[in-house]
Order: C-alpha cells, then structure tokens, then sequence
C-alpha cells in the first residue's frame, strides 16, 4: 500500500511554472521586509518632529500623522501602560500602511492595536470598504480576501486560541482605522509569540508573528475549599494579574469528558449546557467588588469559561477564565466569592 | 538564513511541501500560497537541524499546521474561489482515485500517512518532529490505515 500511496502523491507535483511562481513571491516578500526598517526610521523620524511641534500647534492638527504616539489606547492606562510594547511592527503596500501599534499581555489575555493608515486615494477607498461580515467578529470584505486574525505560536507554527476583533470608532477619520485583535487564552503555556495575518489593498495574504512576551505579573493563590461541597467543582488556585481571572480547580462532574483511544481526554460538556457558577464577585480593599457572575450570566464584558481541553488528567478544569473590560490593580484584591464561598487572597 | 540558501532549500523541498499543501487545501492556488509563507517561516525561524531527515520533517510539519490553520479560517470564511489556477489533470485513474480517498481522510491521519508512507518517518520519528505523544501517532495512523484498507478492500500492507 505504501507505494501506491507514494505513487499517488507524485501525481501532486508542481509544475516548473508554478514552482518560478512561488519561489518569485518567497524573493518578493523577502525583499519587502528588507525595506521596512528604512521606511519605519523615516515614519518614527516625521513623528517625533510632529510630536515637538504639538508644544505650538493644537494636537488634533496632526493627530493622523502621529497616530497612536499621542493616542496610548493601552500605553496610556495607569496600571499597565508601561508593560505595553509600541510600534511593534509595520508594513506597507504603497497605499496603505499596516502598524501594530500596541501589544498588552498576560499570556492568558492578549490585546493587539492595528492601525490602518492611508497614503493615497486608492488606500482611502480601500480602507472605507472594509465592513463587518455577519456576526464574525474577524473583520471581512465580503468583495475581497480581506483578513485581520490573530492566533497563538506554538513551536514555530500556528496553534489555536479564541480570538476576536473590533473597532475603535472613536479613533476612524477617512485616513485612518484601527482595531484591537484580542486572544483569550484558557491556558497560558502557548509561548511569547503570536501570529498575525492581515492583508492590505492587493488583498494578499500576508503575515507577521510577534513577540506577546510580558513583564505583567501573575499572582497565584491557593485556595482553600471546603471538601463537602454540592458544587460540581471545587477551587484549588486562582490565578490573578491586571487583565484576566483564572479560577483553577477539581472537576467533580462539572464537565464531562471523553476518553479517545490515546489516553487524551476531550470535554465535551462545558458551563454553557450546565452553568455551575451562579454567582462571582471580586472584592477590593476599598470594599468595591466587580459583580462577575450574577444568576448564572457573566456580566463582564469579555468572558469564556472552559473546561482543560485535551488534559492527561480529567479531573483537572478550569472553573472560570474572564477577562477584565478594564485593567485592575492585583494589590486591592482582598479576595473573592464564588457561589457564597468566600476565598481570600494571599 | 540568507536569500541563497532559502533557494537552496526551495530547489530541495519544494515538491515535497507543496504535495502536502496540495493534500490539504486541494487547490493549486493556495497551495502555492501555503508554500510561500512555510519557506518565509523557515527562514525567519531559522532552525538548525542534525541532518536533512530532520529539516524536511520541519518543513513537512510546518506545512500540515499551516494548512489546518487555513482551513479552520476557510471553514468559518466561506469564499467563491473566483481566480482558481487551472487544476493539474491525473493521468492514472487509480491514482486518482487513491488520492482522493487519502484526502478525505481526517486532517490530523493526512500528515501521517504523508511522512510514513511518501517520505519513510518511523512513527516514533513523526511524533518527534511534530511533538505529540508517540501513542497519538500510533492511534492516528492505525486508524488511516483501517480506513483506507476498508475503502480500497483487499490490500495488502507493503
């Protein structure tokens, strides 16, 4: 069998034609690359004389040029704003130029900044028919091949992990549009690099990785639970920084999993058929508390609960991985309450 | 990794990653596509290798990963492939239609038939390149192997 299988895939090969095809768009996209750092000096260069005269001329004047130097969507926040990276990455076709202006994260919770700015009439044409296809929240043309979508790196090659995507409409003039990529990891083994395919006007695919490697601390705590319990879960630790919340612990039925024939466990029940928590509130030290979980529903904006996927282990899980709307400060957490049980920290 | 030897590398592997593409995605458009950003990822990760078995297993990995990730966007980005090179014409029918059963087979057994059966990888040396549990591989290429010998019938293993 193996050698009809062999002989098979040899009716694969590429032609000479496409073979001078491809190896011209591997030299194409090298030679490009080779370009940037000219273009990103001159781009940096403009923007620090623009940023002197802000002194004299009103900021609004020159906000286009400048873009995300006065903007600080994230380097601008207080409590993680010098963990932020700036002007990570860019690259251009001519008619529009592609930033990655800010990167924040936790590993578990990562944000990215991509500015669209155009430099002639075809890249403002393009950039005002991108639109929203469907519910999708990766933004589309439904004309064109455009893609904006961010996934983790794992060993040199693309893994998984949930992303989304929207827009900054305060931030759009007809020059300008930028979104935030957002990736929402349950587990946060997936490495310090992450993977962006974006397109411009010739709607190509293109792609860069970059390095989500952080400096935001991880607060872990124990957690101690009562051993009765009628939950279907029971908390072990917590794992806390300013972006996200990952409630870790023993799964006592919460999640149902199926064993597959390598010893690999796959959930295949999660809280969205059988909502466990009712109930979650953080509490800070000024006796504030962000509400979490209010009858059964999570009330923070960005939110996804997971059961571990693939584990060795099935009575590891994850009760609840949430991702804050809003940085917190880990020092003013005094504790938490899930379902009436009180767990303080640290 | 320069220019030079990405072309090097190119005039080597080429076939071999683009067969693998080709199982995957099925058209040539995208997998020529697919080729460029594995051989862009080559050289941007510039990996050292202790010999060519383990530099072509890279790429080989490299291009299965790939490819699922597009399909998985393909999936949930449903496109009218408008500007479709034409297709290569498959000369032998048997060939083809061999061919087409192993592409039907579930993208995760695809890769190990290709390394086992086209380019020789033991099994355990496929679970080293891609960094699963040997087992997996094991279960993965016992299950191609079932299928493929249900739908083809009365094959013998070589």
């Amino acid at each position: 069998m193996n050698n009809n299988i062999r002989d098979a895939f040899e009716t694969l090969n590429p032609t000479e034609a496409q073979k001078s095809r491809m190896l011209s768009g591997i030299k194409s996209r090298i030679s490009e690359k080779a370009a940037k750092p000219a273009h990103r000096g001159r781009w940096l260069c403009a923007a620090a004389i623009a940023a002197a005269l802000c002194c004299i001329f009103s900021m609004t004047v020159f906000a286009e040029e400048i873009g995300s130097f006065i903007a600080g969507i994230f380097s601008g926040n207080a409590i993680v704003g010098e963990e932020v990276k700036t002007n990570v990455f860019s690259d251009t076709d001519g008619h529009v130029e592609m930033s990655v202006e800010e990167v924040v994260s936790d590993l578990c919770n990562v944000r990215v900044v991509i500015c669209y700015t155009a430099l002639d009439e075809q890249g403002r044409e393009w950039l005002a028919s991108l639109s929203k296809c469907g519910s999708d929240p990766v933004w589309y043309n439904e004309d064109s091949d455009f893609r904006l979508r961010m996934w983790t790196v794992e060993k040199g090659y693309s893994a998984g992990g949930a992303t989304s995507a929207y827009e900054l409409e305060e931030y759009r003039t007809k020059n300008q549009r930028r979104f935030v990529l957002f990736m929402e990891l349950v587990h946060d083994y997936w490495g310090n690099e992450a993977w962006i395919r974006y397109s411009m006007t010739d709607n190509l695919p293109r792609s860069t990785v970059i390095d989500v490697s952080t400096n935001i601390e991880k607060r872990i705590y124990d957690l101690n639970s009562p051993q009765e319990t009628d939950r279907l879960y029971r908390p072990t630790f917590v794992k806390l920084s300013p972006l996200s919340i990952t409630v870790c612990g023993e799964n006592l039925g919460a999640f149902y999993y199926k064993e597959y024939a390598d010893g690999l466990y796959t959930a295949i029940g999660s809280l969205y058929d059988n909502v466990t928590v009712q109930s979650m509130r953080l509490i800070f030290t000024d006796g504030t508390e962000i509400v979490m979980f209010k009858d059964g529903c999570a009330c923070q904006d960005m939110a996804k609960f997971g059961p571990l996927l693939n584990t060795d282990d099935p009575d590891d899980c994850i009760i609840v991985a949430m991702s804050f709307a809003q940085p917190i400060d880990p020092d003013a957490v005094v504790g938490m309450e899930i379902d009436g049980v009180y767990y303080p920290f640290g | 990794m320069t220019e030079q030897n990405i072309e090097r590398l190119f005039a080597q592997y080429a076939d071999t990653v683009y067969r693998v593409c080709r199982a995957y995605l099925g058209n040539a458009a995208d997998s020529e596509d697919a080729v460029q950003e594995v051989f862009l990822r080559l050289m941007r990760k510039s990996p050292s290798f202790d010999n060519e078995s383990d530099e072509r297993g890279w790429l080989i990995v490299t291009a299965c990963n790939y490819c699922k990730s597009l399909l998985r966007w393909k999936k949930r980005h449903p496109l009218t492939d408008t500007n479709a090179l034409p297709e290569q014409a498959c000369v032998d029918e048997y060939r083809a239609e061999l061919l087409e059963l192993i592409m039907s087979l579930p993208d995760h057994c695809k890769q190990v038939v290709y390394m086992h059966c086209c380019e020789g990888y033991s099994l355990a040396d496929i679970a080293r390149l891609s960094g699963i549990k040997p087992s997996t591989v094991r279960v993965r290429w016992l299950h191609a192997r079932r299928r493929l010998q249900e739908l083809l019938g009365g094959m013998e293993d070589e």
